[in-house]
Order: structure tokens, then C-alpha cells, then sequence
């Protein structure tokens, strides 16, 4: 790495090492899905209707498209102490707006991957396609997610401030 | 070679084609070379180019719309001005470029060291990953060159320091840069002279929503230079403006880098490659890849 | 701000794992909240009453309605919240049921993330912004692109419900591929008795404008309000002028190979395409006219009595405003030359299905005789060879042209009509005849017709003396066959026209794989494209027979005259949305938009006091998918409804 001659005279906020405690498995992680509303958004109404259970740790934000979620909405997230976020939409072709999953599949997979480069755990941002008959799918989804990010821990890097 | 660029540009003004030059003088201090924005031909005499002329001009040109600008520029300074181009910032017929031939420029940390002479000095990191050459698009050509040496050589592996990096563990990772945007002091110094950072109001600044948070900590720092990058991806040409602006001395390119080669890698993208490229997240392919996606 | 939170039992569906009053509690404590209360089916008329009596007695401003999904029950709150007097767009609901209820055991855990979800909703609708519906006015007027059967019916139409339609054809006539047929099946009326009324109809619908020899040029605007450039190309006859007498063609010097016979038969320079074109006026080929590639003859323009001839005549272009656009452009034959074991289109005495109709046709360049090219000699041994192009994803198109099987026992009947002594073989992979009185068709071909019908792929064919030797397999009897024929006839499968892509992109509707125009939905929307305000008819958007055309054509008017019947559109508010100070111009969303739905704009910027390049939404358009939200980097494009500062605030309380 190219690093600089200029010594280091910021203000120390934060301490280098608010992140090393280990791993806590038993917690119950707080995940947030933002949820397209013709696919996936149904698919999880669908659960509901078939009364499939599944862990309640999720919070669904309804949205439109997945191609209408920021990625601003996913730091924000991350950076507040959400242990894991899920962003799902129609599966290709299925889009009710017909490009929007596209948009949302190029963007977070360059979002994804420079949040593994800066070190956050790939596990705690995640994508699926879930469409309105997968109900038992997105049961199943929640539950792997869940477990992946129990597995994972807290998100003790961050959201210090709230 | 600066006989003929300072000819050019007496000849630009003179039939008023165009109505200023922005291009580079030697500075103050004999050896560096800083920005000059000439409207009289006399003061076409102060124009050069050489291994010194480091920075990208492009970020002055939309300073002034509606004028007719000519700008003195090398292969990694057309690639923004495309970008621009692209972008509608930019009116092709405002501006006439005055290509140069660049075979790398030097870095400019290593002047700072003292040394002066061009045999001494390094080569700037970008140059490097550039193969610097004829600018793949001009008005004017000045062909000669001004070389240091034989020129920089090609880097042979290119974004090896990228896969090293992202070989290491994630804890790793998340540590250096950590300690590294823990440093970041909000200056904005790298929005500042990015020439593709010309937001009428950047999210950084933006109160409704306040996307995150303002104040220099952990989550505003990191927040922050993720999305400067992303917002970079598909439009960063790598001129290294942020990182030689920023007064705490982040690597920034090395963010910046990492997206230019997950772009090329995954949808074989490559910023600035032409005026009529689609901008990378305004278009899609419909077989992109997702195996990340459940 | 006074929010109101209204929780439902919904019978037991809720309240059996949730705690409801407890959530009703929690939700009085939430900022903003001024009443909370819960009460067992809150879409009911008790329940939607207890909602507008609180409105009234504690002055509410915003409610949030913690029930069931929203799908299911938005718009009744919407409405209901509306009766008492608050804006529509200020509700929200909690989806305690679906999401929470349904899905997790009863215990603290449920009825805690059933509390969080009211918070969520209710700090979405702290940020809600009153909307109104939006209006844009309609141009009560239809274009119809194409004027097949398929467009001539939707003109029809139309018209019969008074409103102005316009046909633009690119040919000379209108008509399209049925004009060329002989009789159709299953029925086996002839063709032009059945098409040349509805033609005579539109002609001389006085609501019915018809361009032909003409291109659509340029397609802007939007839903209502679409504005059409259209390029008619010189006919070199003055249509005002001309009689339709046809001394002109009957004194050209000029012989060319007649389109509309498909070769079969010659045409003039100056030419009408086939007796029964609409409009009757000739037009001049000008690659063949002398005058145009020699500069001499002019002999048209000296016998026409009417002095209709106008050699200088120019392309014109007309522009006119539309509130529909109907596409109609039907289809194109498949080029079987890809195919070597068929001879690559060489043989002379292979030839199609639409040679076939002409042939048959007793008006037709041979006067009905079925004949070998190569000699004129009547055709007795004739094989047909369906499936060409069609189910074949290496050379062809993977799909089934659904009526080749079809026209191929029409043409084998046809056969044995015109020339009793003749013997149809029939190659075929399947038989899809599923169509009305379309599979006793077909038998009636094989047992009444004496066609002989053979499962299996042709392998080649090669000419040998005057004769075609056809050899392939029948899979059924395991047999190899060798026919001795004198002609052979490809059922050649219908693909997309060769500019269909092109007009696609001046409309901004989409296509498939295979460039056939797609609908917005395959099963619910047949007829419609996403872009709204243009419909599809007939081949154009998948192969067609003539009933399926007409059906088509008849749906697509009815929606284009659902629009023409409002007086405005009204449109969900639910749209994006642009904070011009903060738009750069850069155009990423105009560029991510699926609809089109954003253009530029120019604006006085007080702050830099210069003129400025933004965009704007176009109102009428706009889907409300969101998409541009996120290619704009500096946030300056915003969807209503789910505003940047709604879900940032949803993020807030989590
Ligand atoms: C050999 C054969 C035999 C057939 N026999 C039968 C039968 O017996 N019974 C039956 O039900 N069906 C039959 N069909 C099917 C029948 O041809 C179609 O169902 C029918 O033609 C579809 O009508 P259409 O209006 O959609 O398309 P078309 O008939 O193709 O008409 C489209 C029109 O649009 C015009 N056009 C195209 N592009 C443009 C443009 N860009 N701008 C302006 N104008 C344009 C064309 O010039 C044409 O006039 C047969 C088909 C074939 C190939
Ligand atoms: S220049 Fe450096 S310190 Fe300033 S905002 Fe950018 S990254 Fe932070
Ligand atoms: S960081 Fe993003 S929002 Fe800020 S100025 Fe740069 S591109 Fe614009
Ligand atoms: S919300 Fe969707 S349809 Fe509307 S302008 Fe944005 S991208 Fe286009
Ligand atoms: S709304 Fe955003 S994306 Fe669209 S032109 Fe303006 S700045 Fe660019
Ligand atoms: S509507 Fe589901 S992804 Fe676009």
C-alpha cells in the first residue's frame, strides 16, 4: 500500500480496537430486508398466509423495486449496529418494472464486494430473489439468515454512538 | 516540445477559438508545475509540459460555462474529461483539448523528499497502472515527448496489491482501514478535486435526509468514504487527485482501485473508455453475474 | 402532528399470538401519537368507523392502521381515512398479521416485534406527504402502425366508436399478407371476399385517415400525448388527382417481378400492387422507371388525363399528436436459405407458402394453376415440408409459428382442388391444430383430400432431370422415403419484420430474443406494453392466425378507447419526484428509466443566475418504480410514498 509520509495528527476518536471482543453467538441478531413489493414482499405475505414459521428477528421495509434501495439505506444500517441486512427482489425477468432487479443485481455486486475489502463480514449484506409463491422459500431464507448471522455475531463495530 | 504547445495556444487565442487556456507553469519553487488559466497570448510563454505537470485540469472546466475553453491535457485527464462528457457536464464544443504525450509523470511525494532531477524522482503510482500514451481524445496533438528516462514501465501485474489485500482476513482488513479512515477529518479535500465529484450538494452535506453521520467518527468516516468510492465506480479514471489532496494521507486509491477492478472483472467496464459509454449503473447486461445472490 | 394507531384483533388471526392491547399501549407512547386503540376487525364498517369517528373527536392528522398486509387492505384505509377528511396519502399500515402473527408463536417475542413494526409505520408516516391524483390531458386520436388485417380491424373499430384513427403502411396498399391469400382456413372463405369490405370500410370511414407508402419517422412524448412524426415517401402520383383509371400502368414499357406475386408474375414501373388495393392510385418504383434511371420514357405522365403523374413529387413529412399508438406490423416469412439440405433457396422449383397462395389464387400470375417454375408445367407430385425455421434453435427461431401446420393442409386441400390428379405428401414433426373446427380440418385434408401425411425431418433434396427427389424418414413406419416430386413447398415460419428492433427502440417498448414485441404481461396483459399508451395487435407480437389477429385488434382498440373515452388521465401520485437544486443534469436516471419517464429541462438557477440543464418527470408516465432514485447519486430525484426521508426515518427507530 502506498501509504503517506504526513504523520497522523487527527483527533484519536475512535479506538482501534472497539472490535476485537470475540464473537458472542447467543444473541438475537436484528436483521433488516428490504423487500420489493410485487415479489418478495408477497412471497413473505405468502409465509404468512401458508402460516409458515420463521424467526421473527427481521424487519421488512417495504419498497417498490429492489432497484429503488440505496445503498446509502445499507451503510445507514450497518453503520447503526444491524447485525445483518437483506436486500431481495423478483427473480430476473420477473421484475414488475422490468429492469429494476438488474439495476439492483450491478450495484450491490460491487457494493458487496468492496464491504468484504473494507472488512466487513460478507455475511451481515446480503441478496436474494424470492418471488410471490416462495413463501416457504423465504420462511427458509429468514431462518439461514438468522443462523448465518448468529454464526457471525454482533455487529459490535459500529452503532456505538446510539 | 513546449515550443510548440505555447505556439498552439498563442494561435487558439489569437483566433479567438478559444477564449482561455487552462494549463501549467512552473511554480514557485523552480522544479513542481501548478495550474495557470491564460486569456492574453503573452502570457502563453509561461505554458509547459512536462514530467512535473501532475495534476488533472479537467475539474477547472466547469467553472466556466458557456466560455470557450482550451485545456492542456494527458491520457488519465481526457479520461475524466470524457467522463464529464458523458455526464452532460461538459459541452464537447465549449472545450478544445490540446492532447500531450505523457510517459508518466512524477510522484509528487518524492520531490518533497528533495531530490529534484527527473533521473532521481519516482514515478507516481498511477502511472503505473495507466501505460501512459497518446490521449484517446484530442483537438490538437503536441506529439513530441518529454521523457524521463525511457518512460514508466507498465506494471506487470496490474491490481496485485488489491489481491493481495483481499487475501487477507477479513479482521485484518477491517483494522487497516479502520485506522486508516479513522484519521479522515471531514476536509472533503478529495470531493473537493475530484473533477466527477461536481454535486450541487453532495449526500455528505445533505440534511433530509441525513444519510450519515456528519461528525468524524467511525460510522460518518466509514459511511462516508464508501460511498465516495461507490459513487466513483464506473467513473473514476484514476488521475489520484483524492488521495494526493488528502491532508491525512488515506490511501483513497486504493478504494478507488478496488471497484475499477471489480468492475472490469465482473461486467468489463472500464471508466472513461468513451464519449458514448453508457454510465455502469445506468445500464446492465442481462446475463451480469450473481452468483452472490440466494 | 397527531397520529392515530389503530390495532386489529382480526379475530383470533392476530390476537391469538399477539398481545394487541399491549401493542396498542406501546403505540400511545410513540412520538407523535395522540390515540391509540385497538378493537377486533378494523376493516369492517364498526371498525373503519371507530378510524373516522377518532379522526373527528382528537383532530387527527396521519394514521397508522396495524392490521394485515397492505395489499390487501391500503386502499380500503386510504379511502377510509379520505371519508374523514385527511389526505389519503397520510396512512400507513403495520403488517402485524403476514409478516408477524401468522409467522411466529405466540409469546413476548411476537407481540415485541409487532410493537417495533407499528414504530416502523409510524415514523414512516410522520414523513408522508399529502399527494393528489395528477391529471394529464388526453389527444383523442389513434395511430395505427401497420394496416394488415390486424390494423385495419383496430381502424374499424375505433371509428365505430367515433374517434379519429390514423393507419400508417409502409406498401402501397393496405391489406397485408392476407391480401395475397387465396381462401383461408378452415373455412375456406376466400380471402379477398372477407378482407376487401373491411378495406372498403376504413377506406371511407370518415374517421379513418390512411398513409400509405409511409414510415413512422419519430415517436415522442408520452401516454395522452404522444407526438408522431410520419414520412410519407413520394408515390410520384398526386393521390387528389387520380381516378384509379390505369391507363398509366397499362402503357408502361417497364416488366419487374411483381412483389405481391412473390415473383411469380411481372408488374410495370407504375403500378398498383393487386386489383383491390386501398387507395386505387398507382405509385412509381423509382429503381425500375425509366424516368427516374434513365431519364427518359415519361409516358405515364403524358397519357394520364388527370395530369395526376408528378415525377418531382418529394418526401413529406407530417407531424400529428396521438393520445395511443396501436402497433400492428405484423410478421415476415423465415429465410429458408440458411438450410443446405434443402438447396439453400436455389432450386427453382422450391418455393414457400406465400408462392403457394399466389399460385392457388385464380386471380393470381398463374390464373390459378398449380406449376413448376422452372417450366410452367402443371405440378402433380407435391411435397410440403412444414416446421421451416420454426422449433429449430440453431438455424431458426425456437418457437412453434402455430399456423404452418394449419395452412399446409389448407394447401394440400387447395391442391387437390385446383387439380384432381395431383398427390400432396405432407412432412411434418407434430400436428398443432388446436383451433376451432382446426383438428377436423386437418382430418378432413387427410381422408377426404387423399394427403398424405409423413412424421418425420426431410433430409435433402436435389434436383434430378426436371424432378425434385425428396428424401427423408418416416419415423412412424421406421421407412426411408424417397418422393419424386415436382414441387416443393416450405411452410416457412413467421419471424419479427427485419426493422422491427428499430421501431421497438422509437417506441420504448420492449422485445424478445427473437425481436417479437412484448406484451406487458403474457397472460394478464396481452394486448398492452409496459410503455403505456401502446398496444399491440396481430403477428407483430407472436405468430397469428387471421382470428387471432382480429381478436387482438379488437382488444387493443378497446384499450387505446378506454383512453380516448376519459376526459384526463388520472394517475397515482405515488411518482418520482425532482429537487432541481440538486440535480446536476448528468441524465443517470434518464438513462436507468424503463418508461421514459424523464426529460430535460432548462431552469433559471437564481443561485449561480444562469440558465441550467435539470430534469423533470413526465407525470403521465412515471411508474413509480423507483429505479431513478438510485442511479442519482446526489439524491436529487425522490419517489413519493417512499420518499429517501420515509425510509431513512423507518431506519431510524429500528
Ligand atoms: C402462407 C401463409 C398462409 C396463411 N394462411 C392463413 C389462413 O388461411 N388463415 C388464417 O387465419 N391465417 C393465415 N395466415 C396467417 C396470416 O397471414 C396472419 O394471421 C395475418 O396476416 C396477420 O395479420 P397482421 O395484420 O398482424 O400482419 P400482416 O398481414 O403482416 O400485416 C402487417 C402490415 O403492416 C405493414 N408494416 C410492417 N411494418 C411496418 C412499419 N414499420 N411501418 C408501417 N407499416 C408496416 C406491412 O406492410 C403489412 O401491411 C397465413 C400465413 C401465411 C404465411
Ligand atoms: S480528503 Fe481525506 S480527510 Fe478529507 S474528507 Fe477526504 S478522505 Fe477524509
Ligand atoms: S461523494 Fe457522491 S454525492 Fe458527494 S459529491 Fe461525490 S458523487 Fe456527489
Ligand atoms: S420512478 Fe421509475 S418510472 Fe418513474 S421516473 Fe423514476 S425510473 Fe422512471
Ligand atoms: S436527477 Fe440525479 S441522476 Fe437525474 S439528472 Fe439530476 S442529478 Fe443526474
Ligand atoms: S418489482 Fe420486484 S425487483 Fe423490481
Amino acid at each position: 500500500m502506498n501509504k503517506s509520509q504526513i504523520p497522523d495528527h487527527s483527533p484519536q476518536k475512535n479506538s482501534g480496537d472497539r472490535n476485537l471482543k470475540a464473537p458472542i453467538k447467543d444473541f438475537e441478531p436484528k436483521i433488516v430486508g428490504f423487500l420489493c413489493n410485487w415479489c418478495s414482499y408477497a412471497g413473505a405475505d405468502l409465509a404468512g398466509t401458508s402460516r409458515i414459521k420463521y424467526p421473527p428477528n427481521i424487519r421488512v421495509i417495504r419498497v417498490p423495486c429492489s432497484g429503488r434501495v440505496n445503498p446509502l439505506f445499507v451503510l445507514n444500517c450497518l453503520m447503526n449496529g444491524v447485525d445483518g441486512v437483506l436486500v431481495s427482489g423478483c427473480h430476473i425477468g420477473d421484475c414488475h418494472y422490468s429492469e429494476g432487479n438488474f439495476y439492483a443485481r450491478r450495484r450491490f455486486a460491487i457494493l458487496k464486494r468492496l464491504l468484504e475489502y473494507i472488512g466487513i463480514d460478507p455475511r451481515r449484506f446480503q441478496m436474494a430473489w424470492v418471488s410471490a409463491a416462495e413463501g416457504e422459500r423465504w420462511a427458509k431464507l429468514v431462518g439461514e439468515l438468522v443462523e448465518e448471522i448468529k454464526e457471525a455475531g454482533p455487529n459490535e463495530h459500529f452503532g456505538g454512538n446510539r | 516540445m513546449n515550443v510548440e504547445l505555447r505556439k498552439k495556444a498563442k494561435e487558439l487565442l489569437k483566433t479567438k477559438q478559444v477564449e482561455m487556456i487552462i494549463g501549467y507553469q512552473r511554480g514557485p519553487d523552480g522544479i513542481s508545475a501548478t495550474p495557470v488559466f491564460i486569456t492574453r497570448e503573452e502570457e502563453a510563454e509561461n505554458l509547459i509540459w512536462d514530467v512535473y505537470c501532475v495534476y488533472n485540469l479537467s475539474n477547472y472546466l466547469k467553472d466556466f460555462p458557456g466560455k470557450k475553453i482550451g485545456i492542456i491535457a494527458k491520457e488519465c485527464d481526457v479520461r475524466s474529461i470524457i467522463v464529464l462528457l458523458q455526464e452532460n457536464q461538459l459541452k464537447r464544443d465549449d472545450i478544445f483539448i490540446i492532447g500531450v504525450e505523457c510517459s508518466g509523470v512524477i510522484a509528487e511525494h518524492t520531490l518533497a523528499s528533495g531530490k529534484e532531477s527527473p533521473g532521481e524522482l519516482d514515478f507516481d503510482e498511477k502511472c503505473k497502472a495507466c501505460r501512459p500514451s497518446t490521449p484517446r481524445l484530442y483537438d490538437y496533438l503536441v506529439s513530441q515527448k518529454d521523457q524521463k528516462d525511457k518512460g514508466v514501465l507498465p506494471e506487470e501485474n496490474p491490481y496485485q496489491d488489491i489481491r493481495k489485500f483481499e487475501a487477507k482476513s477479513i479482521e485484518e482488513r477491517f483494522k487497516f482501514w479502520q485506522e486508516e479512515f479513522s484519521r479522515c477529518i471531514r476536509c472533503y479535500a478529495c470531493r473537493q478535486i475530484c473533477p466527477m465529484c461536481y454535486c450541487p450538494r453532495c449526500v455528505a452535506d445533505q440534511t433530509m435526509p441525513t444519510w450519515f453521520s456528519r461528525a468524524p467518527d467511525l460510522e460518518g468516516n466509514l459511511a462516508w468514504n464508501v460511498i465516495r468510492a461507490f459513487h466513483l465506480a464506473g467513473r473514476c479514471i484514476d488521475c489520484g487527485e483524492c488521495e494526493r489532496a488528502c491532508p491525512v494521507g488515506i490511501p483513497l486509491r486504493e478504494v478507488n482501485k478496488k471497484i475499477e477492478k471489480d468492475i472490469k472483472e465482473l461486467f468489463d467496464y472500464e471508466a472513461g473508455a468513451g464519449v458514448d459509454q453508457k454510465p455502469l449503473l445506468s445500464c446492465f447486461d442481462q446475463n451480469d453475474p450473481e452468483d452472490f445472490i440466494r | 402532528m397527531k397520529i392515530g394507531v389503530f390495532t386489529c384483533h382480526c379475530g383470533t388471526n392476530i390476537a391469538a399470538t399477539v398481545d394487541v392491547e399491549k401493542v396498542a399501549q406501546a403505540a400511545a407512547e410513540f412520538p407523535g401519537v395522540t390515540f391509540s386503540t385497538a378493537y377486533n376487525y378494523m376493516c369492517s364498517d364498526p371498525g373503519q368507523n371507530i378510524v373516522k369517528k377518532a379522526i373527528k373527536e382528537h383532530a387527527l392528522d396521519r394514521v397508522v392502521i396495524a392490521s394485515c398486509s397492505p395489499s390487501l387492505h391500503e386502499k380500503t384505509f386510504r379511502k377510509c381515512v379520505e371519508d374523514a377528511g385527511i389526505n389519503p396519502y397520510l396512512v400507513e399500515m403495520a403488517n402485524i398479521r403476514e409478516h408477524c402473527s401468522w409467522v411466529h408463536p405466540e409469546g413476548e417475542q411476537t407481540t415485541a416485534k409487532a410493537i417495533e413494526l407499528v414504530r416502523i409505520a409510524v415514523a414512516k408516516v410522520s414523513r408522508d406527504r399529502p399527494l393528489e391524483m395528477t391529471y394529464t390531458p388526453i389527444e383523442k386520436k389513434v395511430l395505427i402502425i401497420g394496416g394488415g388485417i390486424a390494423g385495419i380491424q383496430s381502424a374499424i373499430d375505433i371509428a365505430f366508436a367515433n374517434y379519429p384513427a390514423v393507419i400508417v403502411e409502409r406498401e402501397p396498399s393496405i391489406g397485408g399478407r392476407m391480401a395475397s391469400f387465396d381462401k383461408t382456413f378452415p373455412t375456406l372463405d376466400c380471402a379477398a371476399c372477407i378482407l376487401t369490405p373491411k378495406m372498403v370500410t376504413v377506406s371511407q370511414s370518415e374517421h379513418v385517415t390512411i398513409h400509405t407508402y409511409s414510415e413512422i419517422e419519430e415517436v415522442t412524448g408520452y401516454v395522452g400525448n404522444f407526438t408522431v412524426k410520419i414520412r410519407k415517401k413520394p408515390r410520384s402520383v398526386d393521390i387528389n388527382k387520380c381516378t384509379g383509371c390505369g391507363v398509366c400502368y397499362g402503357k408502361c414499357p417497364v416488366r419487374v417481378p411483381s412483389e405481391f406475386d412473390q415473383g411469380l408474375g411481372k408488374r410495370p414501373a407504375i403500378y398498383i400492387p393487386f386489383p383491390q388495393a386501398v387507395p386505387n392510385v398507382p405509385v412509381i418504383d423509382r429503381e425500375s422507371c425509366l424516368w427516374f434511371t434513365e431519364q427518359k420514357c415519361g409516358i405515364c405522365q403524358k397519357v394520364c388525363p388527370f395530369g395526376a403523374i408528378d415525377y418531382d413529387m418529394e418526401d413529406e413529412i407530417i407531424e400529428e399528436k396521438f393520445g395511443a399508438i396501436i402497433v400492428a406490423t405484423g410478421f415476415q416469412q423465415f429465410d429458408y436459405s440458411v438450410y443446405g439440405e434443402y438447396g439453400y433457396g436455389k432450386f427453382k422449383n422450391v418455393i414457400t407458402g406465400l408462392h403457394f397462395e399466389r399460385m392457388v389464387n385464380s386471380s393470381g400470375p398463374t390464373g390459378g394453376k398449380i406449376i413448376k417454375p422452372s417450366d410452367g408445367k402443371e405440378a402433380r407430385e407435391v411435397v410440403f415440408i412444414q416446421c421451416i425455421g420454426s422449433r429449430d434453435e440453431q438455424k431458426g427461431v425456437p418457437y412453434c409459428s402455430r399456423l404452418c401446420c394449419m395452412y399446409t393442409a389448407k394447401h394440400a386441400l387447395l391442391l387437390r382442388e385446383h387439380n384432381p390428379d395431383a398427390q400432396a405428401y405432407v412432412f411434418y414433426i407434430d400436428i398443432r391444430a388446436a383451433g376451432k373446427n382446426y383438428e377436423e380440418f386437418v382430418k378432413k385434408v387427410q381422408d377426404e383430400y387423399g394427403a398424405i401425411y409423413l412424421r418425420g425431418r426431410v433430409s435433402r433434396i436435389f434436383e434430378k432431370g426436371d424432378k425434385l427427389i425428396v428424401r427423408g424418414a418416416d419415423t412412424l413406419s421406421g421407412a426411408q422415403i424417397e418422393i419424386e416430386a415436382d414441387l416443393v413447398v416450405m411452410a416457412t415460419g413467421l419471424v419479427a419484420m427485419p426493422d422491427a428492433v428499430s421501431l421497438a427502440q422509437m417506441l420504448h417498448i420492449p422485445y424478445d430474443q427473437n425481436n417479437l414485441f412484448t406484451e406487458a404481461h403474457p397472460k394478464l396483459a396481452p394486448v398492452e406494453t409496459i410503455t403505456s399508451g401502446i398496444f399491440l395487435t396481430g403477428a407483430c407480437q407472436a405468430p397469428k392466425d387471421i382470428p387471432d389477429a382480429v381478436a387482438t385488434a379488437s382488444a387493443a382498440s378497446v384499450k387505446a378507447l378506454g383512453l380516448m373515452v376519459q376526459d384526463k388521465l388520472a394517475r397515482e401520485p405515488l411518482i418520482a419526484r425532482v429537487i432541481p437544486e440538486l440535480c446536476s443534469g448528468c441524465r443517470a436516471c434518464i438513462e436507468a428509466c424503463p418508461f421514459s419517464a424523464i426529460e430535460t429541462e432548462e431552469i433559471e438557477d437564481l443561485r449561480l443566475r444562469r440558465k441550467r440543464t435539470v430534469v423533470k418527470v413526465i407525470e403521465g408516465v412515471c411508474t413509480g418504480c423507483g429505479i431513478c432514485t438510485t442511479a442519482c447519486r446526489m439524491s436529487a430525484i425522490d419517489l413519493e410514498g417512499f420518499s429517501n426521508r420515509q425510509i431513512m426515518e423507518e431506519l431510524a427507530v429500528l
